[in-house]
């Protein structure tokens, strides 16, 4: 351990020095006497005072995955010196997480327990990924002149990483269209299913089983009841990561990821294949899949999220193809603030995609209003996003907007809302 | 581990750091005016006691501890004004004031140590107090020992010596001191 000086062993030194100089020059013996206990302090401290020596101390956490708000443990184990009386184990913690209900630095004394363990409580204020901090610990000798300090910094494999809570969503955007694999969606095709669609006459090779009795009856021949077939869907979440509003840690960048948390893992319960794609100054993505480990995927994907600055024009000609399959339904979750985010939605729907928009609000962080002309200038650009929306609804793109701190699950089903009322008018 | 002490029982030790240097100036502004010093003697030492008394408030309420040593000096140098003015006769209570000065200035460490998580339990803090205090009354009767024999060996020439090379040591002691309180290896955590 390194050792400093305390407040004290800075001031006595000086105090005594002065009182004895003043004391020979001044011929007054009663300074010296004054000076004396601190003399005696200082002599006596600084003679038994050692240097202590940690024994390879250990960090470790006790869960390295937790979910947004729940705790995690940071374990220290740590033996303390026979020098010092006791320890003090302090977590220099990252922006993001704070110490939860308990004292940060932790006090361990010599020989109280065997394991001589600390264990401190940190909880992560958002999700994200958050390398553990150097540990420091920190003793003092007996008369407290001295400090000695000692760091740990952990190795970088040493990470939390801590899943956005995402809420449980029912309600979803149904795919116009669905794949030829099975899964809990109504498909348009007619084939084998539950869902009764159709009849049509009798051809050789059908089943016995599926003839409509009352229809064949009424019609004189064998008719045969036709039914949707249930498949599932692929669905592409497009991030838009092009901006971020907001304070860090809790911004639109937060809210967006979040969402595609909770849809992501919603669409994966209904037996859906998933992909993400990151669109923004660099282009991140996990290209469809389905089943709980795809869903891991995706929310650590999640997790390395961010935005990237870029002036650079990037239009949808730069997602590589086969990340958007045919016939997948993309769901953009964006703040509709930069162009190039907005230009490619148009251009996906131009391509022929099912397209639907998250509009996350930036509303909340837009700032205090100050002044008339402020006031002015806002509603100039809520009136240019509302032309925005009716633009993308125009072009058929069902968009909802999403405000901080609601649920996303009545936004999710506005644009299910709409698209439903889009496809009976279209019909 | 041991649990830390809630921030309200450094009070304790802040307000008995208030109550010592508080003691402390009025026993010297009392002396002065017991002594029939003249006036500027009476308010210069209690000036500069006063000062040290509110140097101790603002480091007790503040937490600064570095004005505690500008404290400590105050209150001695208030000490050493009522000296000044006294004559020649030798001040028999010189190892109190050495000793309360001391405590006033420990107590107000102590208590801006109380106010963080330390580590520290009534244990331990109750031994060290003992340990200061008997090396500290140690100090005193050897200060006090220091002083008899001045008194009754004027002018002594090794003790002059020993005297002056002690206080350089000290300095330099000091100075180096400062060296390595400016030294603060790495991140430290929070107080």
């Amino acid at each position: 351990m390194t050792w400093s000086a305390t407040e004290r062993l800075l001031a006595y030194p000086w105090l005594v020095a002065g009182l004895f100089l003043a004391g020979i020059a001044t011929g007054r013996p009663e300074l010296i006497a004054v000076a004396a206990p601190f003399a005696a302090v200082l002599i006596f401290g600084l003679a038994r005072s050692r240097t202590p020596h940690l024994s390879r101390p250990r960090v470790s956490l006790v869960h390295d995955r937790v979910i947004e708000g729940d705790t995690a443990e940071v374990k220290i184990e740590v033996a303390v010196p026979a020098e010092v009386s006791a320890l003090e184990v302090g977590l220099a913690v990252p922006r993001g997480v704070e110490v939860a209900g308990c004292p940060n630095p932790a006090v361990i004394r010599r020989g109280e327990g065997a394991g001589q363990l600390a264990c401190l409580t940190v909880r992560p204020r958002h999700w994200g990924v958050f390398p553990l901090s150097p540990v420091i610990f920190r003793a003092h000798d007996g008369m407290r002149l001295r400090r000695f300090e000692a760091q740990l910094v952990p190795g970088p494999e040493a990470a939390l990483r801590v899943y956005p809570r995402s809420e449980h969503v029912r309600t979803l955007t149904r795919p116009a269209r669905t794949n030829v694999y099975a899964g809990n969606r109504v498909s348009a095709q007619r084939g084998d299913g539950v869902e009764f669609a159709d009849v049509r006459p009798f051809a050789s090779g059908d089943r016995v089983r599926s003839i409509n009795w009352r229809a064949s009856a009424r019609r004189g021949s064998l008719w045969i009841n036709q039914r949707h077939p249930e498949h599932n869907a692929d669905i592409v979440l497009l991030l838009d990561t092009f901006t971020h509003v907001g304070p860090a840690g809790a911004g639109s960048l937060e809210q967006m990821v979040r969402g595609a948390s909770a849809l992501a893992a919603a669409w994966l319960r209904d037996r859906d294949r998933v992909g993400i794609v990151g669109f923004g100054g660099t282009l991140r993505w996990l290209e469809v899949g389905e089943g709980l480990h795809h869903a891991y995927r995706i929310v650590d994907a999640l997790l390395d999220t961010q935005v990237v600055f870029s002036y650079a024009w990037k239009g949808v000609e730069m997602i590589p193809a086969r990340l958007l399959p045919p016939h997948a339904l993309v769901v953009g979750i964006t703040p509709l603030l930069d162009p190039r985010s907005v230009t490619t939605l148009l251009d996906l729907r131009g391509r022929g995609f099912d397209v639907a928009v998250v509009e996350i609000s930036p509303e909340p962080w837009a700032g205090p209003i100050t002044s008339d002309s402020a006031e002015i200038a806002r509603r100039i650009w809520m009136l240019e996003r509302e032309v925005l929306r009716s633009r993308f609804l125009n072009a058929g793109l069902g968009v909802a907007v999403w405000r901080e701190g609601e649920p996303i699950e009545p936004v999710v089903a506005e644009v299910e809302g709409w698209r439903r009322r889009a496809r009976l008018r279209f019909r | 581990m041991a649990a830390s002490r809630p921030a309200s029982l450094s009070l304790i030790p802040a307000a008995l750091a208030l109550l010592a240097s508080a003691g402390i100036a009025a026993a010297t502004t009392a002396g002065a005016e017991a002594r029939g010093e003249p006036s500027w003697v009476v308010n210069s030492a209690g000036s500069a006691s006063v000062a040290g008394v509110l140097l101790i408030l603002a480091a007790v309420t503040l937490t600064r501890a570095a004005v505690v040593g500008w404290a400590a000096a105050l209150l001695a140098v208030g000490y050493a004004i009522l000296l000044a003015g006294s004559g020649r006769a030798i001040d028999p209570w010189a190892p109190l004031f050495g000793l309360g000065i001391l405590l006033s200035a420990e107590l107000a460490f102590t208590a801006r140590e109380l106010r963080r998580p330390h580590a520290s339990t009534f244990g331990l803090e109750l031994s060290r107090w003992l340990r200061l205090l008997a090396v500290a009354g140690a100090g005193g009767v050897i200060g006090a020992a220091a002083t008899v024999v001045a008194s009754t060996v004027p002018g002594s020439v090794p003790g002059l010596l020993a005297g002056s090379a002690g206080a350089v040591c000290l300095v330099a002691l000091a100075a180096w001191m400062r060296g390595r309180g400016a030294h603060r290896p790495g991140a430290t955590p929070p107080d």
